[in-house]
């Protein structure tokens, strides 16, 4: 058993999609750029980044000793770790327990974003079927993944967060990585076409989609077809534009209108996913 | 074939070493190229040996100087500078395998040193255990709790934008916490350059039990085939984007 945390500015594109076909997965953590005002960046530059960082590590490491003195820890004998009982396994039978668990809430919201998670990063491919105008997509059929596994995983996730906020039971304030987490993983432009149709509650129309991304109106389709071949959202056509200017329109499913709710906009805490890929690439061409 | 010697050997081999020649290189008649401490020397069929100044550090002059007195003992131009052409090769060879090996001295060195930090945070936190002795998971939560207000209020105060950050990487470290947790995770921190995704990291290098490399090649995935989710951490973090290395 091990666990890893890694660092790098984002992910080619072709990785990405690679991705999708191993058994095991990445998580992702995009974080946001800081627009400092002048003040906010005088001071940063007046101010030591060592000395900063060496008062963080002390007060960090204090904390972190302090987590590994924690009374029921035990030491485990196969890796030497200091480990906790987590409170729902507890039996309903066992004396000791203090009838502390899950919030069953919290779980619901966990199982309600592997879910989402499951479309964000699957893999869907699509391509032109009609003519030189490309007004209509085929596709395979998707490679979508179980949830369940995402669902441990995420539930680990907020175990761990959890366990550092001295709990051994998950509330609704460990939901809030595990939203960061879930957006950061999926592909970031879907991730952000969801935003968009939290932003329109839930229905967004060609030329919604030709506008936000700055596309051409197949582009925009192509990527409808993939939404819905990833079962995040239905269609149907219409009954608006002429021929020549087809309107569709995609609606969210009905699973996943819960995204759409105030109760999830406050467990985002405003969190966008950062899209760094324009920073990987200038990074490669300078160092071509 | 080379076996280089300490650091304190300024540009010379600091041992005696035997170049293993090509048999092009036999073929225009040389029989044996030596280094002996600070000098090269060359021994050629019919000819005095030739003994030139070597330094590791200073090739061309090294070259230069050889090919000089190669001619000047009587052999011939064309046969000095194929000599010349040859060792050069061997030398840069030899340059890039000592940079390796001072690679990994380094690394070896970096390791020992987290691990002797290691031990000590282990005593530490042994004799913060026998100092507070046996108390309550009430009074530990309070005491947490202010370590806590403490450790956020030095982070918003010091390096705001570290928070979201750190707060993944010590939840992704506390998994490792909890009893019958068996799924390994791996998680990637994104960000543009220079918006702290690596402190977190670098910081808990010398924690316990944690192992911390910033050096990813193609090596490390041949190395670990059985965790396919660490391949592609390799590949991500080595900044590849080839699909065989990713499917090797």
């Amino acid at each position: 058993m091990f666990t890893l945390v890694g660092a790098s500015v984002d992910i080619p594109y072709k990785v990405y999609k690679l991705l999708g076909y191993l058994g095991p997965k990445l998580y992702f953590l995009r974080i946001p750029k800081t627009d400092k005002d002048e003040d906010a960046s005088l001071k940063e530059l007046r101010e030591d980044f060592g000395e900063k960082r060496a008062k963080v590590e002390a007060a960090l490491f204090q904390y972190l000793k302090w987590l590994e003195i924690r009374p029921d820890m035990e030491i485990d004998k196969g890796s030497s770790l200091p480990k906790v009982e987590w409170a729902s396994y507890h039996s309903s039978s066992n004396e000791n327990s203090n009838n502390v668990k899950d919030e069953e809430i919290a779980e619901k919201y966990i199982v309600r974003l592997a879910k989402l998670l499951a479309r964000l990063r699957g893999v869907a491919l699509t391509w032109e079927t009609q003519g030189s105008q490309g007004s209509e997509y085929s596709y395979t059929q998707p490679i979508i993944e179980d949830p369940s596994r995402a669902a441990t995983q995420l539930q680990n996730l907020a175990r761990g967060h959890a366990l550092l906020h001295g709990r051994n039971y998950i509330t609704k304030e460990d939901i809030p990585i595990v939203v960061k987490t879930v957006l950061s993983t999926g592909v970031v432009e879907r991730v952000s076409i969801f935003d968009k149709l939290l932003r329109e509650e839930g229905t967004l129309s060609t030329s919604d989609i030709v506008a936000f991304l700055n596309v051409s109106a197949n582009t925009a389709k192509r990527t409808m077809v993939e939404l819905v071949v990833l079962g995040l959202v239905n269609t149907n056509e219409s009954n608006e534009g002429t021929p020549y200017n087809e309107q569709k329109k995609i609606y969210l499913k009905d699973e996943f209108k819960w995204f759409t709710t105030n109760e999830f906009k406050k467990l985002r805490e405003d969190f966008v996913p950062e899209d760094n890929h324009d920073e990987m690439n200038r990074g490669e061409q300078k160092n071509d | 074939m080379v076996v280089f010697g300490g650091d304190n050997n300024r540009g010379g081999m600091g041992k005696y070493v035997e170049i293993d020649l090509s048999d092009e290189i036999h073929d225009l008649g040389f029989t044996k190229v030596s280094i002996h401490e600070k000098n090269i020397v060359i021994l050629f069929q019919g000819k005095y040996p030739v003994v030139s100044t070597f330094r590791m550090d200073e090739i061309e002059r090294t070259t230069k100087g050889l090919e000089k007195k190669m001619i000047t003992n009587g052999i011939a131009s064309e046969s000095a500078q194929r000599l010349i052409y040859f060792l050069t090769t061997e030398f840069l060879g030899m340059l890039e395998d000592e940079r390796k090996r001072r690679e990994e001295a380094a690394a070896l060195s970096s390791q020992n040193g987290s691990s002797r930090e290691a031990d000590k945070i282990e005593e530490e936190i042994n004799k913060d255990k026998s100092e507070v002795g046996k108390i309550s998971l009430e009074e530990w939560e309070k005491v947490r709790r202010e370590k806590y207000v403490m450790l956020k209020n030095t982070v918003d105060s010091s390096l705001p934008s570290l928070w979201l950050p750190l707060e993944f990487t010590l939840s992704v470290k506390s998994i490792m916490n909890i009893k019958k947790i068996t799924l390994p995770f791996a998680g990637i921190i994104l960000g543009a350059p220079s918006t702290l995704k690596t402190v977190s990291l670098i910081m808990l290098r010398v924690w316990p039990q944690t192992f911390y490399t910033d050096s990813f090649t193609p090596k490390s995935i041949v190395f670990l085939p059985e965790f396919s989710m660490v391949m592609a951490m390799s590949a991500i973090l080595a900044g590849m984007d080839n699909e065989a290395t990713l499917k090797r």
